[in-house]
């Protein structure tokens, strides 16, 4: 009896499985882990002979496997349970959120980083007062004991490399852990209230009212998302605007074309956070046609800067923003968007702990 | 196509049993065969020709070499050794030698690395034997072509082993009978070895993966040696134990490859233990034949060098496991002459001793950099200078306790010990009964899970 039920049983499960496949829709993109699944592969006598047709089929029947987002929730769940791990894949899982652990301190990648900072200053604007801030990540307001960066000796060490003419912005006690989203790496923009008002008072600037208008995006899968199986439910993204934000034009050069600072259709990429003026690009003019200030600010950043820089509308005209991750440093001389030469033009470099910390991503 | 994957598991598998079944007996060979030569293609479809040929040719020879006239025989015997080595030098060591060559002397020997066949130490392993055995007229050869090649190429065993001979199976390729109770016991040997590999081994390998990402300490070389060896344990001996489960489940039995091995009392023990297909091959093919232990001292430590020698390459064109070889040598030799007495009579002192031995062992093993391998040598006998623990290690060791506690519990005989503890009871029956249809299904679904999220699924024995 106990061998037919396990014959028995397991062709029952094997038929399930096999049929339900068959007759299933397969799916295009997975929005929790953010990435695009295989299709079913097309054959070529070449790719067949190289193996890659075969590897093919077998991406495409793992990711298309029915029922996939369950097992994968559970499987989490199970491994929290029966081995009581909170790591998975490499982040630190809990019930709350998701953390991703940090290599060591870098102290080349930080030279690299203090380097490219003096590097960029002595070509294009010598010897003028900049700003720079360096983004805490969560990790560092999370009171468990999980392994951190060396917080004060990163931050030590960029304040001994760089001149005086750096004036650091501190933003570590504008922050705390709610300041975060729990699925992904990036600060959420409606918890940047004491951001703004840091970076305004240590820039000069005068104060401005805080966006009050929330619109949002349920459920945001942040990039962490994946790794925590499903323990974790889906953030809420939320993206503050303002008339200033509204009616602000953002001009993109790689794509050579003129958009809004939100454009909800982007809420539909793969990673929600595009919202925040369309995702990752090189550089970016926004202009402020409604503004009363006749500021400028050149913005170097990562995409921490992207959900920033609208808040800081009300404080300028123009802000132009470059993220040296996509566009290399001695080309920015070249191009006429730029102007680095006007007297009403503030510098800031704004940048999360990860890439200080793996700078070599920056050119 | 490996076992532990969603697309053998839930298609190919299916498929096979399906056709299997459903097909009259004679043809069954025929369908196993298709399936073996498609298994293989979906890794190599480039190798499945060079497969085919080891079949064919060794069919031929060892047909030759079963009417041959003794002077021919001799001949075509050592023809196919010719053959079978020659084609396992070309792939897996024809690198090995100019590259050191040229070392020496660079330029003068050009080199390229050929890519290594899936399961081409396995399959020549398999056909070298069976043409020895014939030679030695211990085995008749196979009736047919066809049923050679579905022998030599038999999925379950093909790219991983075990080595089986074809005097084990040679009676079931031509007559068996597959009854519902070895397919129950087939299906959860199959269970048992797939949640080794991918609820434990697999776990391992990425902790293992991460302790090596942080500053070293003493601790952490030999938490990571203890996990390296528990990965490569439940790793291999989850694929035998899969391949027997299968073989089971088609009408056929394996012989065992794997007895708990990190129990061994010795490392004479070890070896009886572990990987048992490989080491009674060499025990049959190599050492008996040079003589044995039946010979004068020094010949016999000549032996057991120049069979740890090539136990060591067998596992890859490296110096790494020529040192692993050496280094079991060593022991092996310390076993069988000095220290024969005193193991006699010290067995749990023996035992202890031989846990931290065989740590070391895989960590020649693992290592195929020779200078890494002396820092991490340095680090674990505390030879570096380096801290003995950090606060990162103690965090990473907490989160996987359990995991290596299960380790040190299932590496141990304990599920046959609950097993035989529990039938001796009246309750205890009625509870295994349950147990035994229950947990296949179980570690069925929770492998599953771990399948489809995993990002980390190397598979150990595939290089050999």
């Amino acid at each position: 009896m106990k061998d037919k039920i396990i014959v028995f049983g397991f062709g029952f499960l094997f038929l399930f499985f096999f049929f339900y496949s068959l007759l299933d829709t397969d799916v295009s993109v997975s929005f929790s882990e953010r990435r695009t699944l295989a299709q079913k592969p097309v054959f070529s006598s070449s790719r067949f002979w190289d193996g890659s047709y075969f590897e093919s089929w077998n991406s495409y029947l793992s990711d298309q496997f029915p029922f996939r987002d369950w097992f994968r929730e559970k499987k989490t769940e199970v491994s929290s349970r029966i081995y009581g791990m909170n790591l998975h894949h490499g982040a630190y899982v809990t019930k709350d959120a998701i953390y991703e652990l940090e290599p060591s301190l870098s102290i080349s990648s930080l030279t690299h980083f203090t380097n490219l900072l003096k590097e960029v200053e002595s070509t294009y604007f010598p010897h003028r007062s900049v700003f720079y801030a360096v983004i805490p990540d969560k990790n560092y307001y999370l009171e468990e004991e999980i392994p951190k960066l060396d917080y004060d000796k990163l931050y030590q060490e960029v304040r001994n490399q760089l001149p005086p003419n750096f004036q650091e912005i501190s933003l570590q006690d504008s922050l705390q852990l709610e300041s975060y989203y729990r699925t992904d790496l990036h600060w959420r923009q409606e918890k940047l209230g004491n951001v703004v008002k840091k970076i305004q008072k240590d820039m000069g600037l005068p104060s401005s009212s805080f966006p009050t208008i929330e619109k949002t995006c349920q459920p945001f899968y942040g990039s962490y998302y994946s790794k925590g199986g499903g323990m974790v439910s889906p953030d809420k993204l939320v993206y503050l605007t303002s008339d200033s934000i509204r009616v602000t034009k953002v001009y993109n050069y790689e794509k050579e074309e003129n958009r809004f600072v939100y454009e909800e259709e982007d809420l539909n990429h793969v990673d929600a956070y595009d919202i925040y003026l369309g995702g990752a690009t090189p550089l970016l003019v926004l202009e402020n046609p409604h503004s009363i200030s006749d500021r400028e600010l050149i913005l170097f950043r990562d995409s921490f800067g992207s959900s920033l820089a609208p808040l800081l509308l009300d404080s300028y005209q123009k802000i132009t923003m470059i993220d040296l991750r996509y566009i290399h440093s001695s080309l920015l001389g070249q191009l006429l968007l730029i102007d680095f030469s006007s007297s009403n033009q503030d510098i800031l470099f704004l940048y999360g702990v990860s890439i200080v910390n793996q700078s070599f991503t920056l050119k | 196509m490996v076992f532990s994957s969603i697309p053998f598991l839930y298609y190919f598998l299916p498929v096979v049993l399906f056709c299997y079944f459903l097909v009259p007996r004679r043809l069954k060979n025929g369908i196993l065969l298709i399936a073996s030569f498609f298994f293989y293609s979906c890794g190599e479809p480039r190798f499945v020709f060079l497969l085919f040929f080891s079949g064919v040719f060794n069919y031929w020879i060892g047909k030759k070499i079963e009417k041959g006239r003794s002077t021919f025989r001799k001949r075509w015997f050592l023809f196919s050794l010719l053959v079978n080595f020659g084609m396992l030098f070309f792939f897996k060591y024809y690198f090995f030698v100019p590259s050191n060559f040229s070392k020496i002397f660079p330029g003068v020997l050009p080199y390229f690395r050929p890519i290594l066949p899936i399961g081409i130490s396995f399959f020549t392993f398999q056909a070298v034997s069976y043409v020895t055995d014939i030679y030695r007229k211990k085995q008749t050869s196979a009736k047919t072509v066809f049923s050679f090649l579905t022998y030599l190429s038999f999925f379950p065993q093909l790219i991983a082993g075990p080595i089986v001979r074809y005097e084990t199976i040679s009676a079931e390729l031509s007559n068996r009978k597959e009854t519902i109770e070895d397919i129950s016991k087939g299906i959860r040997r199959f269970v048992v070895g797939l949640s080794k590999k991918v609820l434990l081994a697999d776990v391992l390998g990425a902790f293992s993966a991460t302790l090596k990402s942080f500053s070293p300490t003493v601790l952490g070389y030999w938490v990571q040696a203890l996990a390296n060896t528990f990965q490569l344990y439940f790793d291999f001996s989850g694929y035998s134990d899969m391949a027997i489960g299968l073989g089971l489940v088609f009408g056929f039995h394996f012989l065992e490859n794997f007895n708990y091995p990190l129990i061994a009392s010795t490392i004479t023990d070890f070896w009886r233990r572990w990987h048992i297909s490989l080491s009674s091959w060499f025990r049959d093919y190599v050492y008996i034949p040079l003589g044995g232990s039946r010979v004068k001292p020094m010949r016999h430590i000549f032996n057991i060098l120049v069979v740890w020698a090539c136990t060591g390459f067998w596992h890859g064109a490296s110096w790494n496991f020529l040192l692993w070889g050496m280094y079991f040598a060593f022991f092996l030799i310390l076993e069988k002459t000095i220290l024969a007495k005193w193991i006699s009579k010290h067995p749990k002192i023996t035992r202890i001793v031989t846990i931290p031995i065989l740590l070391v062992s895989f960590v020649l093993f693992n290592e195929t950099d020779l200078s890494k391998l002396g820092t991490i040598l340095q680090g674990m006998f505390f030879l570096d200078h380096l801290p003995f623990l950090h606060s990162e290690l103690l965090f990473y060791l907490k989160d996987a306790a359990v995991l290596l506690f299960f380790s040190c519990l299932f590496a141990t005989p304990i599920v046959p010990f609950v097993k035989k503890w529990l039938s001796k009871r009246k309750m205890g029956l009625s509870i295994l009964s349950v147990l035994e249809v229950v947990f296949p299904f179980v570690f069925f679904f929770l492998s599953t899970m771990y399948l489809i999220d995993s990002t980390f699924q190397p598979f150990l024995y595939f290089r050999f």
